[in-house]
C-alpha cells in the first residue's frame, strides 16, 4: 500500500524522476536562488521587534557628560601608549583605580603556528587590564562587559578614553545590579581570547596566560568598542562573530532603539539604512547589506573582539566609530550616552536574552530575515543534489526501465547482482585517496613551513600558503593516480555508484553547515551543486572540467573577494585581488590555529575532498 | 443564597450607636437618617490588595497595589483588616536608582512605600493556594492573624488584583478523540471487538497578550476566572462576606469576572476582553513606568475622597473614561442587590463608623418593619425567613440514586456495513474493476 513498496505506482514514479530530472533540477536551482534574492524583499524581510519584556523601551535617562573627561583620557593614554611603545599597563592601572574600579591584570603569551604578516605578529606576549565596577546593592552573579582591544596597528585611544570616562560615571550611580568589567586588550582579539579562555577556565587554543585573580559573574553582555577619532560621522555595528555565529537579536533591537533616540547616524555592513521600503529601492539596498552579511558570516572569522565572546554564549556586538566627510559630527558624548543607554537597559535583564532569533539575517538595522523563511533557499539547492542522486540510484538499479523496455533489453538484468558488489569495491579506492589528499592539506602546509621555507626563498607565512595552493592543485592530478587502481569491469557503473556516493556526501555536509552558517552552507551549495550535477564523464569535458575549476571552494573565495570589495563600492584590480587572496588564505588558517574558526578544516577535510570525488568522476576512465 | 440578618445584631447597633433623646421634631428627617445609617447593612470593612508580578520592569504593578493600600488606609480600613499581597520588593531590587521607596507618581511627591507598610504575603508566598486560602479562609491553625481574612457576614471585602501578562504563548491542547470499533464477526472466532483511539492534540498559538479568563501569578502559575468565581460562591456559602467589590487591573481584566455567579458581587475591570490594559507615568530616572492607567485615574479619584464623602459607585464607574484609559473599563452590577447609585465608596474603601449625633428622639421601627421596608421588592424576602442551612457541596444522595445513563443510540452494524458495500459498489461500478490495483 505504501508509496515506494507498490511496484507499480514505484514504477511510474521512477519514471517521473528519471523522464523530468533535468528540468526538475533546474527548476529547483532557480527555485533556490530566486528564494534567496527576494529575501530582501518585504514580505520575507521582517521588521525587527524587541521581544525582551525586561528590555521593552528606551525609557531611561542618559546623564552622561564626561565628553572632556575622555577625550583627556584619551590623550593621555595615546602620550603613555607613544612612549612605552606597548599598551601602558602601569597608567591604566592607575587609571581605572582613580576612577574606583577592582583592577586586575591578566599576562598572556601565544606562539602563532607562522608569522601573522597583517598584523605582524608572531611571538605574542601582552597584558590585559580590566576593572570591575561591583554592583552596590546586589550579588556578583552576573556582570556586563565592555570591552576595547588595542592591537599594534589601531590605537583606539579614544575608546579607551570613553571607557574610562564612562567607568568614572556609572561608579557615580547605585542603580547597578550586575558587576560591569571594563576590559581594555592587548594585541586585540588574541588578548581578548586569552581573557575569555581564562575567564572561562578553558583552554581551547593553546594560549599560555595567567588565570584571573577577580571574576564577576556569569556575563549576560559584551558590547565592545573601537574608536579612534574625537568625533564620529556614524557607527558601525558588526554582528557576525565566530564561525558565524550571531548575537541575539534583541541585543542588536537595543544598539538600534538607542542609536534612533540619540538621533545617531548607525550603518549596518558600512551601508547607510534605507527607509522607503514601500519602492524598489529599499529592497535593492537592503539586498547588498544581505549580500555582505551574508560573505561575512560566511567566512566565519570574528569580525571584531564580539565574535570571539559568542562562542560562550554572551551575547555581544561591535561598535566602530567611523569619522568620514560627512559634515555632520556626534562628539564622544553621544556615543557614550547611547552606550549607558544600552548598558542601563540591560542592567534591567532578569534573564539570559533569549526571546529574540539567534539565527537570521539582516537586511538593514530595522529590518531582518527569521530562519523560518531563509532556510527554504538552501533546500532548495539541496533538492538538485538528491533529485540527481535519486536519478543515479535508480539508473543503478535499472529501476527506471519499465517491463517492456526490461523485457526488450534481456541482457542488462542478469549482470545486476555482481555489479553492485564490484561497483562498491571500487569505491574506496578514491574515497580515501581524496580524504588523504584532504588530510595533507589540513596538516602540510603549517607541519612542513620551515623545510619549505629553507629550500625555497620565501617567508614562512608565504610558504604555508604556497604549499596550500601546491598540494591543492595537485590533487586535480588525481584522476590518474586512480584509474589504474580501479577495476574496470563495469565502467558506467563505476562512476555513478562515485558519483551517487559524492553527490550523498555533498548533500548532508551542505545540510549540515547549511544549518550551522547558513550563509556558508548557501554560498557553497550556489557555486557548487550545478557543476556536482553535471559532472559526469560523457559530454563536453572540457566544458564541465573549467565549470569544476570555476566552482572549487578556492575558486568560490576568490570570487566572494571580489564580489566583497565590488559591493563596498572598492572594486579590486585582479593582482590586488590575487594578494587579497594570498592574505585571506593565511588569515584563515591563523584563524583556525588562533582563535578555532572551523572555516579551514571544513573545508580542507570536507568540501575538498568531496570537490574531487567529482573532479575524479570527471575524469573516469 | 439566604442572606443572613442577624436580628439581633440590628437591635445592638440600634441601641448601641442612636442616641435618643427627647423631642421629635422633623422626625421623618431624622427616621430616615436612621433608615441612611443601616443602608449598608455592614459593620466592618476587609481589603484583599493581590500585586501577582515579579520583575524589575513591573514596577508599576507593585505601586499600583502600594496606592491602593495607601488609599483605603487612609479612609479607615486599619492594617489588621488589609490582606496586603506583593509578589516582588521594588523598594529593595537592585535596579531601584532610590533606594527604599516606591513612586506613584513621576513629581515623587508620594513614597507609597512609606515607614508603615505591613506586607503580608510577599514574594514567593504570593501563590494562587495562598491567595484561595486567604478569601475562602482554609488556612492552617499556625498562620497568624495577620495572613487571615476574619471576615464575617456583616464585612465588605474589597478585592484588588494587577497582574502582568508576560508574552508567554499559552498552548491550548484539543483532544480529539476518533474512536471506531468494529463489530465481531461471528464466523471468525479470533477476531475479538477491537477499538482504536486516536489521539490527536493540537497546540495552537494564542495571541501575544493572552490571558483571555486567567490571571498569571509570579511567572508560573494562573487562577483562571472560574477557579476565582468558584471561591467567592465559597466565600459566600461560608458567610464570609456581605458585599463584595472586586477591581482588577490588567489586560483582559473583564474576563475575570465575567464568571462569577454568587450574590453582592460588584466587579470592575481596566480592560474590555481583547484590550491591553496600558500603563501611565513613564519616568526615565527610575527607568520604568510607574503605574498603570486605570488605577492611576482611580486613586486620583480616590483622593477627593474623605470619609464623609457621598460619592456612589457610579461616579467610580465613570472615572476612567476610554480617552483617558485607551482602554474600556468594564463594571458588573448584576449580582449586586443594590443600586450602585446608593452605594457609598466609602462602604468599600473605608472604614466609615456609623456615628449619627442627633438631639432628636426617634421611635425604631420593629426589626421585622425594616427588614420589610428594604426588602420589600425584593422577592427573595420569603426566603430569607426560612431557616438558613448549607448548601450540598456533594450531592451524595442523587450520585448514590441516579439512574444509569441509557445509551446513545447507535445505526445497527448491519445497516453500516450495507452502507459500505454500497460505495465501494458504485465506486467500482464507476471505475471499474481492473483500476484495483492502482488503489491498493
Amino acid at each position: 500500500m505504501g508509496l515506494l513498496s507498490d511496484p507499480v505506482r514505484r514504477r511510474a514514479l521512477a519514471r517521473l524522476v528519471l523522464r523530468l530530472n533535468a528540468p526538475l533540477c533546474v527548476l529547483s536551482y532557480g527555485a533556490g536562488i530566486a528564494w534567496f534574492l527576494a529575501l530582501a524583499f518585504p514580505p520575507l524581510t521582517q521588521r525587527t521587534y524587541m521581544s525582551e519584556n525586561a528590555m521593552g523601551s528606551t525609557m531611561v535617562e542618559e546623564q552622561f557628560a564626561g565628553g572632556d573627561r575622555a577625550r583627556n583620557f584619551a590623550r593621555d593614554f595615546a602620550a603613555h601608549r607613544r612612549k612605552s611603545g606597548a599598551l601602558p599597563v602601569a597608567w591604566l592601572e592607575r587609571a581605572m583605580q582613580s576612577v574606583g574600579l577592582e583592577v586586575y591584570t591578566q599576562t598572556f603569551s601565544r606562539k602563532l603556528p607562522f608569522p601573522d604578516e597583517t598584523h605582524e605578529r608572531y611571538m605574542v606576549s601582552g597584558t590585559n587590564v580590566y576593572g570591575i565596577l561591583r554592583a552596590p546593592r546586589a550579588a556578583s552573579t552576573e556582570s556586563l562587559v565592555l570591552t576595547v582591544p588595542c592591537g599594534s596597528d589601531s590605537t583606539n585611544s579614544q575608546a579607551v578614553g570613553l571607557l574610562l570616562a564612562l567607568a568614572a560615571h556609572f561608579r557615580g550611580q547605585i542603580y547597578w545590579a550586575k558587576d560591569i568589567i571594563f576590559l581594555v586588550t592587548e594585541h586585540d582579539l588574541l588578548g581578548t581570547e586569552a581573557w575569555l579562555e581564562a575567564y572561562h577556565d578553558v583552554n581551547v587554543t593553546g594560549m599560555q596566560s595567567a588565570p584571573l585573580r577577580g571574576r564577576a559573574g556569569a556575563i549576560q553582555a559584551a558590547v565592545a568598542l573601537e574608536l579612534s577619532s574625537d568625533v564620529v560621522t556614524s557607527l558601525d555595528v558588526a554582528v557576525e562573530g565566530l564561525n558565524g555565529q550571531l548575537p541575539n537579536l534583541d541585543l542588536l533591537n537595543l544598539f538600534q532603539t538607542f542609536c534612533q533616540k540619540g538621533g545617531l547616524l548607525c550603518t549596518l555592513q558600512g551601508k547607510l539604512q534605507p527607509q522607503d521600503w514601500a519602492s524598489l529601492d529599499g529592497p535593492l539596498q537592503g539586498l547588498q547589506t544581505l549580500l555582505l552579511m551574508v560573505l561575512r558570516q560566511a567566512s566565519g572569522c570574528p569580525h571584531g573582539p564580539h565574535g570571539l565572546f559568542l562562542r560562550y554564549r554572551v551575547e555581544a556586538l561591535t561598535l566602530r566609530g567611523i569619522n568620514s566627510f560627512r559634515q555632520y559630527k556626534y562628539d564622544l558624548v553621544a556615543v557614550g550616552k547611547a552606550l549607558e543607554g544600552m548598558f542601563r537597559k540591560l542592567n534591567h535583564l532578569l534573564e539570559r536574552l533569549h526571546q529574540s532569533f539567534f539565527l537570521y539575517l539582516l537586511t538593514a538595522l530595522s529590518h531582518f530575515v527569521s530562519i523560518g523563511l531563509y532556510m527554504p533557499a538552501a533546500g532548495f539547492l539541496l533538492l538538485v543534489l538528491g533529485l540527481k542522486a535519486l536519478e543515479l540510484w535508480m539508473q543503478l538499479h535499472e529501476a527506471g526501465v519499465g517491463p517492456e523496455e526490461a523485457g526488450g533489453t534481456p541482457g542488462h538484468v542478469p549482470p545486476l547482482p555482481p555489479a553492485q558488489g564490484v561497483g562498491l569495491a571500487s569505491l574506496v579506492a578514491p574515497l580515501l585517496i581524496s580524504q588523504a589528499v584532504g588530510l595533507a592539506l589540513y596538516i602540510l602546509p603549517v607541519l612542513s613551513q620551515h623545510v619549505a621555507a629553507q629550500h625555497f626563498p620565501v617567508a614562512e607565512a608565504e610558504a604555508v600558503v604556497l604549499t596550500l595552493l601546491a598540494i591543492y592543485a595537485a590533487g586535480l592530478a588525481l584522476p590518474h593516480n586512480t584509474h589504474r587502481v580501479v577495476n574496470t569491469q563495469a565502467p558506467d557503473r563505476g562512476w555513478m555508484a562515485l558519483k551517487l556516493v559524492a553527490l550523498i556526501y555533498l548533500a548532508l555536509q551542505l545540510g549540515c553547515v547549511a544549518l550551522i552558517n547558513f550563509s556558508l552552507g548557501f554560498l557553497l551549495a550556489a557555486t557548487m551543486v550545478p557543476a556536482a550535477a553535471l559532472a559526469e564523464p560523457r559530454g563536453p569535458r572540457p566544458v564541465y572540467a573549467v565549470l569544476l575549476v570555476l566552482t572549487s571552494p578556492a575558486a568560490t573565495l576568490l570570487g566572494s573577494l571580489f564580489l566583497w570589495r565590488e559591493l563596498q563600492e572598492a572594486p579590486l584590480s585582479l593582482s590586488e585581488g590575487w594578494q587579497l587572496f594570498l592574505a585571506a588564505l593565511s588569515q584563515g588558517v591563523l584563524d583556525h590555529y588562533a582563535y578555532g574558526a572551523l572555516l579551514f578544516p571544513m573545508v580542507a577535510l570536507g568540501f575538498y575532498p568531496c570537490w574531487l570525488l567529482f573532479w575524479n568522476v570527471l575524469f573516469w576512465k | 443564597m439566604a442572606a443572613t440578618y442577624c436580628l439581633d445584631r440590628v437591635m445592638a447597633a440600634l441601641a448601641g450607636l442612636v442616641l435618643l433623646s427627647f423631642g421629635s421634631l422633623a422626625i421623618s428627617k431624622i427616621e430616615d437618617q436612621a433608615e441612611q445609617l443601616f443602608r449598608s447593612g455592614h459593620t466592618n470593612n476587609w481589603a484583599v490588595l493581590v500585586c501577582t508580578s515579579r520583575f524589575w520592569f513591573n514596577y508599576r504593578h507593585v505601586a499600583n497595589t502600594l496606592s491602593v493600600y495607601r488609599s483605603v488606609k487612609r479612609l479607615g480600613i486599619p492594617d489588621s483588616h488589609i490582606v496586603l499581597m506583593l509578589a516582588d520588593d521594588m523598594a529593595c531590587n537592585p535596579r531601584n536608582p532610590k533606594p527604599a521607596t516606591v513612586f506613584s507618581h513621576k513629581n515623587m511627591e508620594l513614597n507609597v512605600y512609606g515607614d508603615d507598610v505591613e506586607v503580608d504575603y510577599r514574594s514567593y508566598e504570593v501563590t494562587v493556594e495562598n491567595f484561595l486560602r486567604v478569601l475562602t479562609g482554609r488556612i492552617p491553625s499556625s498562620t497568624p492573624r495577620s495572613k487571615r481574612l476574619l471576615s464575617d457576614d456583616r464585612s465588605n471585602i474589597l478585592i484588588y488584583m494587577t497582574a502582568f501578562y508576560p508574552s508567554l504563548y499559552i498552548f491550548v491542547s484539543i483532544l480529539f478523540r476518533v474512536s471506531f470499533s468494529a463489530k465481531k464477526i461471528a464466523t471468525d472466532p479470533f477476531a475479538t471487538s477491537s477499538g482504536c483511539v486516536l489521539y490527536l492534540v493540537f497546540f495552537t498559538q494564542s495571541v501575544r497578550h493572552g490571558g483571555n479568563g486567567f490571571l498569571k501569578f509570579q511567572d508560573s502559575e494562573e487562577i483562571t476566572n472560574i477557579e476565582l468565581a468558584d471561591a467567592f460562591e465559597q466565600m459566600w456559602q461560608k458567610r464570609r462576606y456581605n458585599e463584595l467589590l472586586f477591581i482588577i487591573d490588567t489586560c483582559q481584566g473583564a474576563s475575570m469576572y465575567e464568571r462569577f455567579y454568587s450574590p453582592n458581587i460588584m466587579a470592575l475591570a481596566s480592560s474590555q476582553v481583547g484590550e491591553d490594559s496600558l500603563s501611565h507615568q513613564p519616568d526615565p530616572a527610575i527607568g520604568v513606568h510607574l503605574m498603570d492607567r486605570y488605577t492611576f485615574y482611580v486613586l486620583e479619584f480616590l483622593e477627593e475622597i474623605n470619609p464623609a464623602s457621598q460619592n456612589n459607585m457610579n461616579d467610580l464607574f465613570q472615572v476612567c473614561p476610554k480617552s483617558l484609559c485607551v482602554s474600556t473599563p468594564g463594571h458588573r452590577t448584576d449580582l449586586f442587590q443594590r443600586d450602585p447609585k446608593n452605594v457609598l465608596i466609602t462602604d468599600f474603601f473605608g472604614s466609615v463608623r456609623k456615628v449619627e449625633i442627633t438631639t432628636e428622639t426617634i421611635s425604631l421601627q420593629l426589626d421585622s418593619e425594616i427588614m420589610e421596608d428594604r426588602y420589600k421588592e425584593d422577592q427573595m424576602s420569603e426566603e430569607l425567613m426560612e431557616p438558613l442551612k448549607y448548601a450540598e457541596q456533594l450531592p451524595v444522595a442523587q450520585i448514590i440514586h441516579q439512574k444509569p445513563k441509557p445509551k446513545d443510540w447507535h445505526p445497527p452494524g448491519g445497516f453500516i456495513l450495507g452502507l459500505w458495500a454500497l460505495i465501494i459498489m458504485v465506486f467500482f461500478k464507476t471505475y471499474g474493476i481492473k483500476h484495483m490495483k492502482f488503489i491498493f
